[in-house]
């Protein structure tokens, strides 16, 4: 299982590095759409997490959910993360 | 073939494209694309291994200077033919057609080679769109197919104005983030052959099927070279015919697809990012591209239609009511609220802030997902966005629909053609209240306005053309509207009268024996196969010489477009069907 700090950090770094945002301003609870992301988007951070973290993640995952609080639980409840 | 070294040199990839490509081929041939002459551009076609390559003189007829090269090695990733394709470019601008489905507009080439002249460097790129209802990947699954797509071709005339390719294509593919937003790459692409020379071409490191994220690669990396500029060239397109696509069609798999093709991006660049520097614009070109553009732009809110003069500053007071009853039956008034509704939508709780800001700024808090509406709303296209419902206005058939019934009825008044109006299936009922706002306007008295509804939703599908497509009420309460709130809908617009006459039940029970007897129009909005016959059936023997036909589904719902091909070719009907927009068709009755 993958280590809840390390896969938050990096989801921060990858939105801002994808959508030029400060990485201040990208929060556990700032919705991605605000951050200009699209559905494609967020199956894109799906591929890139799965190849970053040697992992399998389902592209609806990174779909159903708004924030990265939500994407983190969910990938907890999935035993992604622990 | 001309000895001079051409200005352009485009290369069209192809594999298995029988049917696509020589749509596309005759899209970028001389007898189409204007501002630009035969001698000034070469077409370089790489197949990519099709069992059947296609062969140069099956297309000598187009006057196009063309090569056609069978690329030895071919793989599933179209890269390295793409490399190949290069390397035989003669001209100093040089483009790149990823995908031979892709049909071009007539002004594209010429528009290409303008915007180039913006820049010493240019990275001149191109916007795409999916032919069809919606996203193919989404619409396919709804048994959108090739098909289907003719039909859609076919009813626009598209090889004597390309330019109403645009009104069955709404779906813009590459614009997610707005008109004036970041591509993630470009399907068409020009860059000065020095250029394609410093990148290498595309990256064969690319193996995906179909390239996977080469292309945005590609364009990442141009515009990351030092000195280059991106110039978007609007007012002109290419549009995605539906075939064996590795992305586009890869219907359900498309989210695997575009995950492997990320994992890919990100194995081999370690990072992926959207560049976002200062681009320039360039387009449109023509006052045709002007006209289906400014339709696709405008969304609803359209330039006044009427040319003020030092004289006579403004349309009359009929033609104010008109536009504003247009804009009331769709809503466009009360968009703002619509947007903030979606907004939170499914929202376990609604944050304060919501009831305090967001509703009472939507253009300030949410400007982009009201600017998206107001497009789709434009073009009736809310149906197909699978998170929000129908819309909250009295009709949901979109302004150029609307325009298009409007100038139905005025011409059948002019032209005199008898009969009634009648709408079966008619939701809420805002095509039918301007039917009759425009009837009363030019003082008719004798004509009825009929409503067929079943008041109570659609039936559940019961002939095998309908399966799977249950918008019963179970389903779709929305689509469910009593006939009290239509009359009263009625009342409220000062049309109610005795020439308002209701048909209520299923059509299968009420039309056959209904007293209406000569039709002057009849529009259909019944969705499916089996409303969609019936109707026909029940009815067109009652439409009178001259009389409109209007078919609200024929590119949205391919149920109902089969209805129509079945019984126009059981009545031997060769009058000429003609798309509207995206979805409505229309024929005028000989």
């Amino acid at each position: 299982m993958l280590k809840s700090d390390a896969v938050r950090a990096w989801i921060a770094d990858f939105l801002s590095s994808l959508t030029a945002t400060d990485q201040a301003e990208i929060k556990g609870d700032t919705r991605f759409n605000t951050l200009g992301l699209d559905s494609v988007d967020a199956v894109v951070m799906a591929g890139a997490m799965e190849e970053h973290f040697s992992t399998q993640i389902d592209a609806t995952l990174a779909l159903r959910n708004a924030t990265i609080d939500d994407l983190m639980a969910d990938l907890r409840a999935n035993g992604i993360v622990e | 073939m001309t000895t001079a070294a051409p200005e352009l040199s485009l290369i069209v990839i192809s594999h298995e494209m029988a049917r696509e490509l020589p749509r596309t081929l005759y899209s970028l041939s001389p007898r189409y694309q204007k501002g630009i002459a035969a001698a000034e551009y070469e077409v370089i076609v790489i197949d990519n291994g099709s069992r059947i390559p296609p062969r140069a003189e099956d297309f000598a007829d187009l006057g196009l200077n063309l090569r056609i090269h069978s690329f030895a090695n071919p793989s599933p990733s179209p890269v390295r033919a793409i490399n190949h394709g290069l390397s035989l470019a003669k001209a100093p601008l040089v483009g790149v057609n990823i995908d031979g489905a892709r049909l071009a507009s007539p002004g594209l080439l010429d528009a290409c080679r303008r915007a180039a002249r913006v820049d010493p460097d240019p990275v001149v790129t191109t916007l795409s769109y999916q032919l069809g209802p919606g996203p193919q990947w989404i619409s396919m699954q709804q048994g959108y197919d090739a098909a289907w797509e003719d039909r859609l071709l076919q009813g626009i005339d598209w090889q004597q104005n390309g330019y109403r390719l645009f009104d069955i294509a709404p779906f813009a593919e590459n614009v997610v983030r707005g008109w004036f937003g970041p591509l993630n790459e470009s399907n068409l692409l020009f860059m000065p052959r020095h250029l394609w020379q410093a990148l290498g071409g595309f990256d064969p490191a690319f193996e995906c099927p179909g390239g996977g994220a080469a292309n945005a690669d590609l364009l990442r990396r141009a515009l990351e070279t030092p000195g280059t500029r991106q110039v978007v060239v609007l007012g002109e397109g290419v549009f995605h015919q539906i075939h064996g696509g590795t992305h586009t069609n890869a219907g359900r798999d498309s989210l695997e697809v575009h995950k492997q093709a990320a994992k890919e991006y990100y194995r081999l660049r370690g990072r992926i990012r959207i560049v976002d520097a200062e681009r320039s614009y360039f387009g449109p070109a023509s006052r045709e591209a002007a006209e289906s553009y400014h339709r696709q732009l405008a969304a609803g809110h359209a330039a006044p239609r009427h040319n003020a003069t030092a004289l006579d500053r403004g349309p009359q007071a009929s033609e104010r009511y008109l536009d504003l009853l247009k804009s009331v039956l769709l809503n466009e008034t009360g968009l703002e609220t619509e947007v903030a509704l979606d907004s939170v939508r499914g929202s376990k709780e609604i944050p304060a802030a919501f009831w305090t800001g967001t509703l009472y700024d939507v253009p300030g808090h949410l400007p982009r997902a009201l600017a998206e509406k107001r497009r789709v709303r434009a073009v009736g296209g809310d149906t197909q966005t699978a998170q929000s419902g129908p819309p909250l206005g009295l009709t949901m058939i979109g302004r150029q629909r609307l325009d298009h019934l409007q100038g139905c009825v005025t011409t059948l008044l002019a032209e005199g053609v008898p009969g009634d109006l009648m709408e079966c299936g008619v939701w809420r009922g805002g095509a039918c209240l301007l039917m009759k706002a425009v009837l009363d306007l030019s003082g008719d008295q004798g004509r009825n306005v009929w409503l067929a509804d079943s008041f109570a939703g659609l039936p559940p599908p019961a002939r095998p053309e309908d399966e799977g497509l249950d918008l019963s009420r179970g389903n779709f309460p929305a689509l469910a509207v009593s006939q009290d709130r239509v009359e009263r809908a009625f009342a409220e617009f000062g049309l109610l009268d005795a020439r308002v006459r209701f048909l209520p039940g299923f059509f299968a029970d009420t039309l056959a024996g209904c007293p209406v007897e000569t039709l002057a129009l009849l529009r259909l909005d019944g969705d499916l196969y089996s409303s969609t016959i019936q109707v026909l059936e029940a009815l067109y023997d009652r439409v009178a010489p001259g009389g409109f036909i209007v078919v609200d589904d024929y590119g949205g719902l391919g149920q109902c477009a089969k209805a129509v091909d079945a019984f126009r070719a059981a009545r031997g009907i060769t009058d000429p069907l003609g798309m509207i927009d995206w979805t409505g068709a229309f024929w005028r009755k000989s």
